[in-house]
C-alpha cells in the first residue's frame, strides 16, 4: 500500500518538473502530500517542520558558500583573466596550441570555481572570438569551451562535490581528492582531441594560426601570479593540513579579496556582485537541498527506496551492468535537467543500492559528477552549451555548438569507461589520505 | 497602486536579502579569524562553529528566498517550455504560483510551530561549557517562508510589467 504510494509520489514528481514547478518546491509539495496520505498529517508536518533547519545549520555545507564567494571575487577581481593569456604564451609553438590553452586554462580556473557554468561562461567570453580570430572553426572552438567549461565542477572546489558529500555522509575532502585527478585526465582527454583534429582537419583547427598579437612574457606572468599564489594558498593549506575542505572556501575567499586589493582592482562594485551572485545561488540551491531530504525520508516511509534497491538486488546484476544502467540513467536524465535537480533527485534512490553493493562513495561521487557534467553538454538541454551561446551567440547557432561538443563527448565517454574499468585512478589520491 | 506595490515587494525581498549578504560577509571574517588564530596563535575562536551553523547558514540560505523567488531564480526543468506558452502557459504559472505558494505556506506553518517550541524552550548548543542560544535563528524560517509565498502568488498572478526592473 505504501509502496503504490510512494510510486505515485515519483509519478506526480515528474509531472510538477514536467509543468516548470521549481524543483525544490515540487519535492517539498510531494513529500509532505505523501507522508500525510500514508501516515497522517502529524508526521507529515514533522517532517517539514524540522528539515530546513536541521539540514542547513551545518558546518560542512558552510563550505558552499564560501567557496562560492571565492570564485565569484576572484572573477570579479580580474584575478582570473590571466589565466588564459599565460596558457597561449606556454603553448604557442604546439598544433592546436590555441584550443589547449583554452582547456589549460579552464582547469585553472576550475581551481578557484566551483562550477562548470561559471567556467565556461568566463572563458568563452575570452577565448572563443580569440580563437575565431586565428581561423578555428567557430562551432569547434564554442564546443571547446563548452566542454571545457565540466572541467569546473571537477577539479576541486566542487558545490557538486560539497552537496554530494553532505548527502552521501562522505568526506568532501577524498571527494574533493578524486576530483582532482578526474578533472586533470578530463583535461587530458580533451586536449588529445584537440591534438587529433590539428593532425587531421586543417579546416578545422588552421596549420599557422593567424593573427596572433605577439605577448610579453613578463607581462603575462605579471598578469597570472595572483591566481597561481591563491590555487597555492588553497591547495597548500588543504593538502598540509593547516584548513580543512570546510575552512578552505573562507581562507581561499579572503586570499581572493586581499589579491584582488593587492592587483589594485578592490571596489564595491567587485564586493556587491561577488556577494549577491553567491547570495542567489545559495538560496536556490540549499532549497533544492531541503527538499531532497525530505523527499529522501519520504522514499523510505513509504518503502520505495527499499523496493528499487531490493530488485536490483533480485535481477543480480554485476558491477559492470549496474554501472551501464547508472550511466544510461544519468545521461538520460543529464539531458533534461541541470546536475543539482538530477542528483538530488535520484540520490535518495540510489545510495541504498550503492551501499548494498558495496560500491565505494567516495568513488561514486566523483564517478556521479562527471555523468551530470556530461549532461551540461549534450542536447536539448545543455546548460553550458546554452551558457555558450549567450556569451558568444554571434559565432556559433545552439546547433553549431551542439556539433562542437560531439567530438569531447566521445572522449568523455572513453573517460566514463576507463573510470568504471579502473576505479583506483580515482581511489588513488584519496587512498593517500585515508 | 501598481508601482508601489511593485516597490513594496522590492524593498521587502531585498531587505531581507541584505541580511543573508551581512551573513555571508560575517561568515567570511568568522571563519577566517577562526583558522587564523588557531594556526597562528594556538588558540581557536570558541563557539565558531555553532555560531556559523545556526546563525549565518541558516540567514544565508533562507533569508534569500523571497528575493531570489521574484527574480525567477528558483531552479525548475524547462524541457516543456516551448509548449508552456501563451494561454496555456498563463494558465500553468498560476498552476506553479498555486503549487509554490502552497508548499511555502505549510513551511511557514510548521517551521513557525518549531520556532515557538524553541522559544518556549530558549534553546542553547553547549560549546566548550559556554551555553550559546540558538532560538532566535529558529524565526528565520517562518518570515522568510512567508515572505516568500506572497512573492510566488504575487509572481503567478501580476506578471512583470514590460520593462519592469529586474
Amino acid at each position: 500500500m505504501n509502496v503504490t504510494m510512494g510510486l505515485a509520489g515519483l509519478a506526480v514528481l515528474f509531472v510538477l518538473l514536467a509543468l516548470q514547478v521549481p524543483i525544490a518546491i515540487a519535492m517539498v509539495a510531494v513529500s509532505f502530500v505523501g507522508v500525510w496520505a500514508m501516515l497522517g498529517l502529524a508526521p507529515a508536518i514533522g517532517i517539514l517542520a524540522n528539515t530546513p533547519y536541521e539540514f542547513i545549520a551545518s558546518w560542512t555545507l558552510s563550505a558552499v558558500p564560501m567557496f562560492l564567494l571565492m570564485g565569484f571575487i576572484a572573477f570579479h577581481g580580474g584575478l582570473t583573466a590571466g589565466l588564459f593569456d599565460a596558457a597561449k604564451v606556454g603553448l604557442r609553438k604546439v598544433p592546436g596550441g590555441l584550443g589547449i590553452a583554452a582547456i589549460v586554462a579552464c582547469s585553472g580556473f576550475a581551481s578557484v570555481c566551483g562550477s562548470s557554468l561559471a567556467t565556461a561562461a568566463s572563458l568563452g567570453r575570452i577565448a572563443i572570438p580569440e580563437m575565431v580570430r586565428a581561423g578555428y572553426k567557430p562551432s569547434f572552438a564554442a564546443g571547446t569551451l563548452a566542454a571545457g567549461g565540466t572541467i569546473g565542477a571537477l577539479i576541486p572546489p566542487s558545490i557538486l562535490m560539497i552537496i554530494y558529500g553532505v548527502f552521501a555522509e562522505t568526506s568532501v575532502t577524498q571527494v574533493f581528492m578524486g576530483g582532482i585527478s578526474a578533472g586533470l585526465l578530463t583535461a587530458a582527454c580533451y586536449i588529445i582531441v584537440i591534438l587529433l583534429v590539428a593532425r587531421l582537419r586543417r579546416d578545422v583547427i588552421p596549420a599557422e594560426p593567424e593573427g596572433l598579437e605577439e605577448l610579453d612574457t613578463r607581462k603575462v606572468m605579471l598578469g597570472v601570479w595572483p591566481i597561481l599564489v591563491l590555487i597555492a594558498l588553497v591547495f597548500g593549506g588543504l593538502f598540509s593540513g593547516l584548513f580543512t575542505a570546510t575552512e578552505a572556501g573562507a581562507v581561499g575567499a579572503a586570499g581572493a579579496l586581499a589579491l584582488v586589493a593587492l592587483t589594485g582592482r578592490l571596489n564595491r562594485q567587485v564586493l556587491r556582485q561577488s556577494v549577491l551572485e553567491t547570495l542567489g545561488t545559495c538560496a536556490s540551491l540549499f532549497i533544492i537541498g531541503v527538499g531532497a531530504v525530505m523527499f529522501t525520508r519520504f522514499l523510505g516511509l513509504s518503502g520505495v527506496a527499499g523496493l528499487i534497491s531490493g530488485a536490483v538486488q533480485s535481477y543480480d546484476l554485476n558491477y559492470v551492468q549496474l554501472m551501464v544502467v547508472i550511466v544510461i540513467i544519468y545521461l538520460l536524465l543529464g539531458m533534461f535537467m541541470e546536475p543539482f535537480g538530477a542528483m538530488l533527485v535520484t540520490l535518495p534512490v540510489l545510495l541504498p543500492v550503492l551501499n548494498a553493493q558495496n560500491i565505494d562513495l567516495v568513488w561514486f561521487g566523483v564517478f556521479l559528477v562527471k555523468l551530470l557534467e556530461i549532461g551540461m553538454i549534450t542536447p536539448p538541454l545543455g546548460m553550458n552549451v546554452f551558457v555558450i551561446r549567450n556569451v558568444a551567440g554571434q559565432y556559433a547557432s545552439l546547433t553549431d555548438v551542439f556539433k562542437g561538443v560531439t567530438l569531447f563527448l566521445a572522449a568523455d565517454l572513453v573517460l566514463v569507461t576507463v573510470l568504471v574499468a579502473f576505479p583506483d585512478v580515482v581511489l588513488f589520491l584519496p587512498s593517500l589520505l585515508r | 497602486m501598481r508601482q508601489t506595490l511593485d516597490r513594496l515587494v522590492v524593498r521587502l525581498t531585498s531587505g531581507l536579502a541584505l541580511l543573508g549578504a551581512v551573513g555571508v560577509v560575517a561568515m567570511l571574517i568568522h571563519i577566517t579569524a577562526y583558522v587564523l588564530s588557531r594556526n597562528l596563535l594556538a588558540t581557536p575562536i570558541p563557539a565558531t562553529v555553532e555560531i556559523v551553523s545556526h546563525y549565518y547558514m541558516i540567514a544565508i540560505a533562507f533569508l534569500p528566498v523571497a528575493w531570489a523567488e521574484r527574480r525567477g531564480e528558483m531552479i525548475s526543468v524547462e524541457i516543456f517550455s516551448p509548449l508552456l506558452v501563451g494561454r496555456i502557459g498563463r494558465i500553468n504559472a498560476i498552476f506553479v504560483a498555486l503549487v509554490t505558494c502552497g508548499a511555502y505556506l505549510a513551511l511557514t506553518y510548521t517551521t513557525w510551530i518549531v520556532a515557538m517550541r524553541e522559544f518556549t524552550a530558549r534553546s542553547y548548543v553547549i560549546s566548550l561549557s559556554v551555553a550559546i542560544p540558538v532560538w532566535p535563528s529558529y524565526f528565520v524560517l517562518p518570515v522568510s517562508f512567508a515572505l516568500a509565498a506572497l512573492i510566488a502568488l504575487y509572481r503567478g498572478f501580476v506578471p512583470a510589467a514590460p520593462g519592469a526592473a529586474k
